[in-house]
């Protein structure tokens, strides 16, 4: 801070700060100090040119705007009226509204007593490949794969998903304890993305015996059609008594989906790697398996399940309360209800289980966390977490997949008559933290921190499920603690380091472990905040010994 | 041919965005059709003068020609008077007695990192004074900024018109200046659209403390996802226990050189948790032991792999809301 030695200087300030209290007119120098003090707004306005053609600026411009448009109308503003009297502000803030990535936002209020804010965005994500194809019907539930006489000669799609963002907020202090802040925000996505199926005849189900005319296995390009919309409303008390600062609030946040499902229309003849037609595989007959197998063109038009509608309710408390003047405890108390009930036949999925019509599902989450802060002494300070997460899955269980029996025992698949449940997990979890630091001189600190924790979890699969499924089996228990030693030295002001040492013990299935190391880190700071990356230093050393 | 797709629904959209924005612009006309009856010329209100006489005590030294501008706090939220709660200088720096009878003492409270600011937990304390009842800030202690010494004016220019950390688009380059691995990340070819400056860092982090990790602005990382991929919540039929467990098992939200986020590309990602099968690896622990051969079953043969990748086959990854008995069943997340 650089400060005058010499206080009696003429300085326009002091004229400028006399003639406000005097309420007489401003000097004509007061126009520097104006300046400083008075709130500034602007509009920019410019013409961009790009000289690549769309595909050269492909990958750069997925999200800016500039992927299309060889020329581009360049307009921010950002304009601020403010009422110095009364303390009203409105403002005005708006980003590429000559792009389609334009953004803008508004606000209205009366600081220290209420708020009214509106936002509205656009943002669309281009696909980086532009894809030659014959499909038809892209972005829509039900796509047409059209074979092309030859590669290259279908049309050229570009893929974009489009996000149309719109926000209210609402700030009403109710009093010097009590505020209420609203906020509601929706946004909806339209587009298609990549996406194919691909299939490979398993002996039970299509003739898996590749030739020349017979293909077994078959790879498509499906874009996913995008069609949903997402809201969140969020509505909060805060009260503050004393050394209590206690908010409490509803989050709910809802899916919807247009979309349930989409399904391809695919011929029976598709080009095989080398561009020449061939035939898909029919089905297995009956003699192989029960009721007979499926086609890989019948396979290859099943249809694919889009994200279901859902939607959360999240009720909160939360806050902190000062004990003492050196000691602050924190808090939180969330549940929240999940829901997702949408039903498979409107959806267009269909052979669902006799009786079931949708999922039911129910997943309440819980959560609990209890913090406390404290300097013990000006040089010493401790603090505790801990916190509790507990999901639980409510989801009824019901035999979604239930393999039939084998006719021809050489063929028989693993899996035959065998069934599944729906998946699903609860869990526990548990986790805290201590950790203490002493300050052992200005720009040195001690510390030293363990952290526990633990995690409780039903895994339903089998282990003969998990042989078939392939899958790496889930942990059901797992308990960590670690401890970690550490010397940190402020050696400048845009320069630190540290020297940690971390030792952790790990008790899962597989028993227990140990996972000492050294941790060296020395970190430099842009003195400058720049928007590219620069030549700073930032290096980190580590040893670890089994 | 070249065609450019455009989804049928767009025109819905189109519709959609033409009402939205008129009810934004409707909103903003009234509120500037408001504030601008009430403005004109500005009149001191009586609060106006008790605070600038206050002040003066600070700014007959610190005035326009000091080298960080001082004065242009009066263009921030703290320097609009007629909030009653707004601060005077002596607020947050302190009385400064000893500061005012000798311009060698130092105020009270000095902000700032060089070797003459007060301690962080000091100048924190001068903010919290008003701060720490508002929400956002309810777990600022115990939080890991505030354990690793952070001081508000780490990140905040209070006297500064333009606050870049309350800036969507310049933020980043707040947090990049001690977040360098971030800063790479988002330059990468798969990223968020942070660096064009439509995200940014406090949309998924609360810089000021939360109970997530990583200072996540919801209360675990999946919570923080889904408040804008809440497709990926279900519950579905098929679940795959990861999605619901922690989005950064397979996705680095920052930026990655592998498409959709992914830490690593498929398959090999994939095989990081399952059985490869397809490949004949024998390299790897788990994958299949021995070659394929004709009578293997359809799980085991190596077009299962086609295309490099898993997804092509189990393309809903993230769960499936599909019932269906019907072979292939969808109990894999196959679709």
């Amino acid at each position: 801070m650089k400060t005058h030695q010499a206080p009696f200087l003429f300085r326009k300030t002091i004229v400028a700060i006399a003639a406000t209290a005097m309420c007489t007119a401003a000097f004509a120098d007061e126009d520097e100090v104006q300046q400083l003090t008075k709130t500034e707004s602007s509009i920019s306005v410019g013409v961009g040119v790009s000289n690549a053609n769309a595909a050269g600026r492909s990958l750069l411009g997925q999200y800016n705007g500039l992927r299309k448009n060889d020329s581009t109308l360049q307009l921010d503003a950002d304009i601020i009226r403010r009422d110095d009297a009364n303390g009203t502000a409105a403002t005005l803030k708006a980003n590429n509204l000559g792009l389609d990535s334009r953004d803008i936002a508004a606000s209205y209020e009366r600081q220290g007593d209420w708020r009214l804010g509106a936002n509205y965005s656009e943002l669309t994500h281009r696909e980086i490949r532009t894809i030659n194809t014959g499909l038809q019907g892209i972005g829509t539930t039900s796509p047409s794969v059209v074979r092309l006489a030859a590669p290259g000669s279908g049309e050229d799609q570009e893929l974009s998903l489009k996000r149309v963002g719109m926000g209210l907020t609402f700030e009403k202090v109710l009093s010097s304890r009590l505020n209420f802040e609203f906020s509601v925000k929706t946004e909806d996505k339209d587009g298609a993305r990549t996406n194919g199926r691909g299939y490979a005849c398993a002996a039970y189900v299509c003739n898996s015996t590749q030739t020349a005319t017979n293909q077994t296995w078959a790879l498509l390009m499906l874009p996913e059609p995008v069609n949903s919309t997402t809201q969140q409303i969020e509505a909060r008390l805060s009260y503050r008594l004393n050394g209590l600062n206690v908010n409490a609030g509803y989050y709910g946040s809802y899916y919807t989906n247009d979309y349930g499902s989409y399904k391809a229309n695919v011929p029976n003849i598709l080009n095989n790697p080398v561009g020449v037609g061939s035939t898909l595989s029919p089905a297995v007959a009956a003699s192989v398996i029960a009721g007979g197998g499926t086609s890989l063109r019948n396979v290859l038009q099943l249809p694919f399940a889009l994200p279901p509608d859902n939607q959360a309710h999240q009720f909160y408390v939360s806050g902190n309360y000062r004990v003492t003047p050196a000691t602050v405890g924190t808090f939180k108390y969330s549940l929240t209800h999940a829901t997702q009930n949408e039903n498979f036949a409107a959806a267009g999925l269909t052979n669902a289980p006799a009786g079931v019509n949708s999922l039911e599902g129910v997943v309440d989450n819980t959560l609990v966390q209890l913090g406390l802060v404290s300097r013990l002494t000006p040089k010493w300070s401790a603090s505790a977490n801990v916190k509790y997460e507990n999901k639980d899955d409510k989801t009824p269980d019901v035999l979604y997949n239930m393999e039939g029996g084998t006719s021809t025992p050489a063929t028989v698949p693993p899996n035959t008559n065998r069934f599944w449940y729906n998946y699903h997990v609860s869990t526990n979890k548990l986790a805290g933290k201590f950790e203490t630091s002493y300050q052992l001189e200005d720009t040195t600190k001690a510390i030293f921190a363990v952290d526990c924790n633990s995690l409780d979890r039903d895994v339903p699969i089998s282990i003969t499920e998990e042989e078939v499924a392939g899958l790496g089996a889930l942990r059901a228990k797992l308990t960590e603690t670690n401890y970690r030693l550490e010397l940190r030295k402020t050696m400048g002001e845009t320069f630190n380091g540290s020297v940690a040492f971390i030792k952790g013990n790990g008790l899962a299935l597989t028993g227990p472990a140990c996972l000492p190391a050294l941790l060296l880190s020395l970190r430099a700071l842009d003195m400058e905040r720049p928007a590219l990356p620069t030549n700073s230093l930032h290096c980190l050393l580590a040893m670890h010994s089994p | 041919m070249r065609g450019s797709y455009l989804n049928p629904s767009e025109k819905r959209i189109t519709m959609k965005t033409l009402k939205s924005l008129l009810v934004v612009l409707a909103l903003y006309g009234g509120a500037m059709a408001g504030a601008f009856a009430q403005s004109g010329a500005p009149t001191p209100s009586a609060d106006t003068e008790r605070s600038v006489k206050s002040d003066a005590i600070c700014t007959r030294c610190h005035d326009e020609s000091e080298q960080k501008a001082v004065l242009s706090i009066y263009k921030t939220r703290h320097g609009v008077k007629a909030d009653g709660r707004t601060p005077t200088c002596q607020s947050c720096h302190g009385m400064s007695d000893g500061h005012l009878k000798n311009k060698s003492t130092q105020p009270d409270v000095v902000f700032g990192k060089q070797k003459s600011a007060s301690k962080a937990t000091d100048q924190n304390a001068s903010c919290l004074s008003c701060h720490a009842g508002d929400p956002k800030r309810s777990h600022w202690e115990g939080s890991v900024h505030q354990a690793k010494d952070l001081a508000c004016t780490s990140c905040h220019e209070v006297h500064n018109g333009h606050d870049k950390v309350r800036d969507k688009k310049t933020q980043p380059e707040v947090c990049f200046t001690c977040h360098k691995e971030q800063r790479t990340q988002v330059n990468k070819p798969s990223h968020h659209p942070i660096v064009e400056g439509k995200m940014t860092c406090s949309d998924c982090h609360n810089p000021h403390g939360s109970v997530g990790p990583k200072l996540m602005k919801r209360d675990s990382v999946v919570e923080t996802c889904y408040t804008c991929h809440m497709e990926k919540r279900g519950p579905f039929v098929h679940n795959h226990e990861p999605v619901g467990d922690d989005c950064s098992l397979c996705h680095n939200p920052h930026g990655t050189v592998t498409e959709n986020l992914l830490k690593a590309r498929p398959p090999f990602l994939c095989h990081q948790c399952h059985t490869p099968h397809g490949g004949f690896i024998p390299q790897v622990i788990g994958a299949q032991a021995v070659p394929n051969t004709a009578t293997m079953t359809g799980k085991s043969t190596t077009n299962l792999t086609q295309g490099r990748g898993c997804l092509n086959c189990h393309t809903q990854v993230h769960g499936t809301n599909n019932p269906s008995m019907v072979n292939p069943t969808p109990q894999f997340n196959f679709r």
